[in-house]
């Protein structure tokens, strides 16, 4: 059972398309593992459609009319093949290899690896993070929004315990040292609007090369 | 006709061009769909507020309309929820194009679809969409307008903030109040 979700408000956004591409990655991400929050966004969406359907229609022209079926006229397919559901496939997989321990990782020693996605985001970090089980990340606080979906594994810290699904939004008056489950490495999505700020009295001297 | 006469006869009329790719009933689907598009393509201030570029959103909706009948899916999700799902993803794209961004990735690579959706009894569709219409009128003038902020014209919260020069907590709690109003509250009944 998922424990933790999007705020509802994030979640509207989402629903609204008012989100980069970055965090929006970690919601779908939690969306595929939650029906409760997946609902929501159901209603949510058909909120949208409700509002877009009361709003005084504007002209549209004969020609943009003429043009669309001219476009639809030159398709030599039949609709049906044109375009494929994305079906068991995850949004995920766009970004990422199905088999997370042939990802190539850097950075951080053994206990914290990392693997930078381009999800076409230039506002936003986001990465893969491979926690060694058992393992802690050094103690740090944020200085913007980190979003952190768990994907295999789970890890906790001084808040709470974070499984399959969960979805973590972390800001800057939050400091904590997730600590990764002893059985498994814990293999996380993160999104970040800027760098985490390490706070522990050796890692202060890291923070300069730290990005992530 | 009723709401639920209407909805048997946009089903109809996606389910022809599905089976049929038939242009009639797609002709039919544009002259409800578009101006509903365009408005809401023009909604968005800047860029896309231009004609032009609101014509750009009308016309490749309504081809992914054409092209996507198959997988529409009346048990998933109504279909002006669907088209407004496409609308939606399809002014980000076409914004972002013009902004120039560097970049193939698209909203539909990271979006959840409407054609991912988890099947949802048709009935509790219908229920939830009559929940939405009957409470909109129930919802404060303020609270609507935050609410046609950010679905209409696109903007975050903290833009709407700055715009309204109320503070960001003020349009979170709106927003939370429309939600609220409108039954959008599942996950609280769940908890």
């Amino acid at each position: 059972m998922i424990a933790y979700h999007p705020d509802k408000l994030l979640l509207a956004d989402y629903s609204a398309g008012n989100m980069s591409f970055g965090p929006a990655l970690c919601v779908t991400a939690h969306l595929e593992h939650c029906q409760l929050c997946h609902r929501e966004l159901q209603e949510m969406t058909t909120l949208g459609a409700v509002l877009m359907e009361q709003q005084r229609a504007a002209d549209v022209s004969p020609e943009l009319f003429e043009r669309v079926m001219q476009c639809i006229a030159k398709e030599d397919v039949t609709a049906s093949q044109h375009y494929v559901a994305r079906g068991k496939r995850t949004a995920l997989d766009n970004f990422v290899p199905k088999d997370l321990q042939s990802i190539s990782w850097s950075g951080f020693g053994e206990t914290l690896k990392s693997h930078e996605l381009d999800v076409g985001d230039s506002e936003h970090l986001v990465s893969l993070i491979r926690m060694r089980r058992g393992g802690a990340v050094p103690k740090h606080t944020h200085r913007g929004q980190e979003i952190t979906l768990v994907l295999q594994g789970g890890f906790s810290d001084a808040s709470g315990s974070y499984r399959v699904g969960d979805f973590i939004e972390c800001n800057r008056e939050i400091d904590h040292q997730p600590v990764a489950n002893q059985n498994e490495d814990c293999f996380c999505l993160t999104s970040r609007s800027a760098p985490v700020k390490f706070t522990g009295p050796f890692m202060r001297a890291l923070n300069p090369f730290q990005r992530g | 006709m009723s709401d639920s006469a209407v909805d048997t006869r946009w089903n109809e009329l996606i389910t022809a061009v599905a089976d049929r790719a038939d242009k009639k009933a797609f002709a039919e689907l544009f002259r409800h769909f578009a101006p509903q598009l365009k408005a809401y393509a023009l909604s968005k201030s800047g860029v896309a507020g231009s004609g032009e570029i609101a014509d750009e959103v009308v016309q490749e909706t309504m081809i992914k309309v054409w092209r996507r009948a198959s997988l529409y899916n009346a048990s998933k999700a109504n279909l002006s929820a669907w088209i407004f799902s496409i609308a939606r993803n399809t002014r980000i794209d076409i914004l972002r194009r013009h902004a120039k961004h560097q970049s193939n990735v698209s909203t539909d690579d990271l979006w959840l679809t409407a054609e991912d959706t988890e099947p949802f009894a048709a009935l509790q569709q219908k229920r939830i969409e009559e929940t939405i219409r009957g409470s909109l009128g129930s919802v404060s003038s303020e609270q609507s307008l935050m609410l046609q902020k950010m679905y209409m014209e696109g903007k975050s919260q903290s833009e709407i903030a700055a715009e309204c020069d109320i503070p960001l907590g003020t349009v979170k709690s709106r927003v939370r109040l429309a939600m609220a109003r409108l039954k959008l509250v599942l996950k609280e009944q769940h908890q």
